[in-house]
């Protein structure tokens, strides 16, 4: 009976042809270069680097104020610029904004004695301060990724005078919930073990933890797909691209994973104003600044809940909360959200470009009061709002999020 | 390695050749492994752990490899293996079963293993690891300590990964069964699934269902949480071990870069503070120890 069911002449010619055609396209070159828009690094602290990236050719720079990406440490800031036609950095360029990104690197031996705070207080606050002064400008517009958010979400509470405007993108802020199982495992991870034995949290450890959130899906159902479009040489280039960024994993610091384990994942300090960083406390309330905070439907990492309370929390008035029908990762690759994700957030900014704030001289910047935009933002975020369906102002119950692979 | 046949050629004959080797190898393995008795209606009926249910794939694979072993058919299989004859009389091994993932008698395949796994831990705890805690004794009794240490968190270490891969394989082994099970009464109604793409992706989709089930459950996170710290303490425990041995060699071990690493550490931040308060003074030449372009 099972013979039957699998009997080998029913394999078509098709299906014949479709393994001679995989195996040309695996035996061709394949183009599968990643992070090909042209950039300077401008500045090194340690083991990081500040990106400028090139403004894109025939395109005249529209922004004033330029904007610093942050990504997370997990994984690599080299997602957002997969390849050309599906890269957030490029659609930036392309509309007229200037991009600075920094690389966090590959955390060595060495780096494991970093905290949260060396790098919100240290790296960040110093490349802000790089960028400022090369633009002779008071402050800066500000986008976080996952982590990368959470850390300018710190960063903005404690330096609201130097950011204009914060971007947050599937950061999570509240811990509190049990809809990702990132956040019901953290509950019984013993952190001080961890990193007391290995120092820095080895890559593979977090890849292989990321792998069992769907091990259906993205140990066995990736495979399938591959395999039923490998005759695809578009297809293959693009699979062993993500394959390429979703596996250069750098360890992530001891110290600033304890902390991230203990004080945000276990004790859900951020959101409850709690987050002592350097001995300053987090105050959201110090967050004035524009705030357009973007996560996904369907992530099964930071689900809507860990990201929807931040605007109901923060200090500013111009907050806007957009969620959109993909997954962690799809946000920001998927040929779909192209057309969303990344032009949103450029006219967001755009919108409030404004005239950009010098500097006053022989007036110290730290602790300088911004004032808060309140009747203007209020007619622009319902302008924004009738442009994306579904971003809304007030946070509201989310369904479970599904998975959607990584 | 038959002798040369005409119609075929050097590579055929090779192949013809291992595939023979291979069934001899596989029926002296069946005969060994056989039980002497005839098998009894459980042992046919209940595959676990029973030696019957290896005599039904190595049967299929005999008359598998018989038919592909006649001239025509290893020909066409270097060419064109669509022209192979008598393929639908080439039974499909029935490997589930052998691999005993048939729902077949009592209990279920997890108790069977986590039953092997706690037996082994139960021998080790009575038997070998009083063994290893006894006191040492001697100029040596720190390092015969830490290898003591390190043999009994490897145990440890052992029996907590295998838990979890076991538990991680109930899914997959139960997502098979059922599987199993439609097909065969699929088979039995003369209603095969004419679309296995499709049937492939309800399959997958079970399991995913099955793994969201069991990754969110209390046992799951239990010895999750339990292989880590194991995983922890082992780990710790052979760093101890190699560190002495480094030690001897005269080679810096970890311990002692990271006490460099620290001391570098507090004396960057120290320096970084001192930086910024002079920046931060009137009348400063500005002051920066990273690299600006």
């Amino acid at each position: 009976m099972l013979n039957e069911a699998f009997n080998p002449t029913m394999l078509s010619e098709k299906a014949f042809l479709h393994i001679k055609k995989a195996s040309e396209v695996l035996l061709s070159p394949l183009d599968t270069d990643i992070a090909t828009t042209p950039y300077d690094v401008v500045y090194e602290e340690d083991r990081i680097k500040l990106k400028h990236y090139r403004p894109a050719a025939g395109t005249a720079q529209k922004a004033k104020t330029p904007l610093l990406v942050v990504y997370a440490l997990v994984n690599r800031e080299t997602m957002l610029d997969l390849q050309p036609g599906r890269s957030v950095l490029e659609t930036f360029l392309n509309h007229g904004l200037e991009v600075y990104m920094i690389d966090w690197g590959y955390p060595t031996r060495k780096d494991r004695y970093l905290t949260i705070d060396d790098h919100v207080n240290g790296y960040l606050d110093n490349v802000v301060d790089v960028i400022r002064e090369r633009h002779a400008l008071a402050s800066l517009n500000l986008m976080g990724i996952c982590m990368g958010g959470t850390f300018c979400t710190m960063y903005a509470a404690l330096h609201p005078e130097k950011v204009k405007n914060l971007v947050t993108t599937v950061s999570p802020t509240n811990f509190d919930t049990d809809r990702g199982l990132l956040h019901h495992w953290a509950q019984y991870i013993d952190a001080d073990k961890i990193v007391d034995t290995f120092g820095n949290i080895p890559a593979d450890i977090l890849n292989f933890g990321f792998l069992l959130l769907n091990p259906a899906k993205l140990i066995i159902g990736k495979y399938d797909c591959l395999m039923e479009n490998m005759a695809s040489k578009p297809f293959v280039e693009n699979f062993i691209r993500m394959e390429k960024w979703i596996f250069d994993s750098p360890d992530v610091p001891g110290e600033t994973f304890r902390q991230f384990m203990k004080e945000c994942y276990q004790e859900n300090r951020l959101i409850k104003n709690e987050m002592m960083l350097d001995g300053q406390r987090v105050d959201l309330r110090k967050l004035t600044m524009p705030l357009l905070n973007i996560y996904a439907k369907h992530d099964h990492l930071v689900p809507p809940s860990a990201c929807n309370r931040l605007s109901g929390k923060v200090g500013s008035t111009d907050t806007e909360d957009v969620c959109l029908d993909t997954g962690h990762i799809g946000i920001y690759v998927s040929a779909k959200s192209q057309n969303e994700f990344a032009p949103k957030i450029a006219d967001w900014l755009m919108t409030r470009e404004g005239a950009p704030k010098k500097p006053t001289p022989g007036k110290k910047t730290s602790g300088a009061k911004r004032s808060v935009r309140k009747a203007g933002a209020a007619a622009e975020n319902k302008e924004s709002k009738a442009a994306m369906p579904s971003s809304r102002k007030t946070p509201k119950k989310h369904p479970a999020s599904r998975s959607a692979g990584r | 390695m038959t002798s040369a046949s005409p119609e075929k050629t050097g590579f055929e004959e090779i192949f013809s050749g291992w595939v023979k080797a291979s069934n001899h190898m596989m029926d002296a393995v069946s005969r060994t492994w056989t039980p002497q008795s005839p098998p009894t209606v459980d042992d046919t009926k209940n595959a676990r752990g029973s030696l019957w249910s290896w005599v039904s794939p190595f049967d299929s694979w005999e008359k598998m490899s018989t038919v592909m072993n006649t001239a025509t058919n290893l020909g066409a299989l270097f060419t064109n293996p669509l022209q192979m004859k008598d393929l639908p009389q080439m039974p499909f091994p029935v490997w589930p079963e052998a691999m005993n993932l048939s729902p077949r008698g009592e209990g279920t395949e997890t108790d069977y293993n986590k039953e092997i796994i706690d037996a082994v831990m139960g021998i080790y705890h009575r038997e070998l690891s009083k063994v290893l805690n006894i006191p040492k004794l001697g100029i040596t009794r720190t390092y015969q300590e830490k290898l003591a240490r390190a043999m009994d968190k490897f145990q440890c270490f052992q029996k907590y990964i295998s838990e979890f891969i076991n538990i991680l394989n109930i899914p997959l082994k139960q997502s098979f069964e059922t599987a199993q099970e439609n097909l065969s009464e699929m088979a039995k109604n003369g209603c095969q699934p004419q679309d296995l793409k499709k049937y492939h992706s309800r399959w997958l989709k079970k399991l995913e269902t099955k793994y969201h089930a069991l990754l969110n459950s209390p046992e799951y996170i239990r010895i999750m949480g339990k292989t880590l710290d194991a995983m922890a303490d082992f780990t710790k425990a052979r760093q101890d071990v190699l560190q002495d041995v480094m030690k001897f060699a005269g080679v810096p071990v970890e311990r002692d870069m990271d006490e460099l690493y620290k001391d570098l550490y507090l004396l960057k931040k120290r320096l970084k503070a001192v930086e910024k308060q002079l920046n931060a003074s009137a009348n400063h030449v500005p002051v920066r120890s990273s690299r600006k372009k």
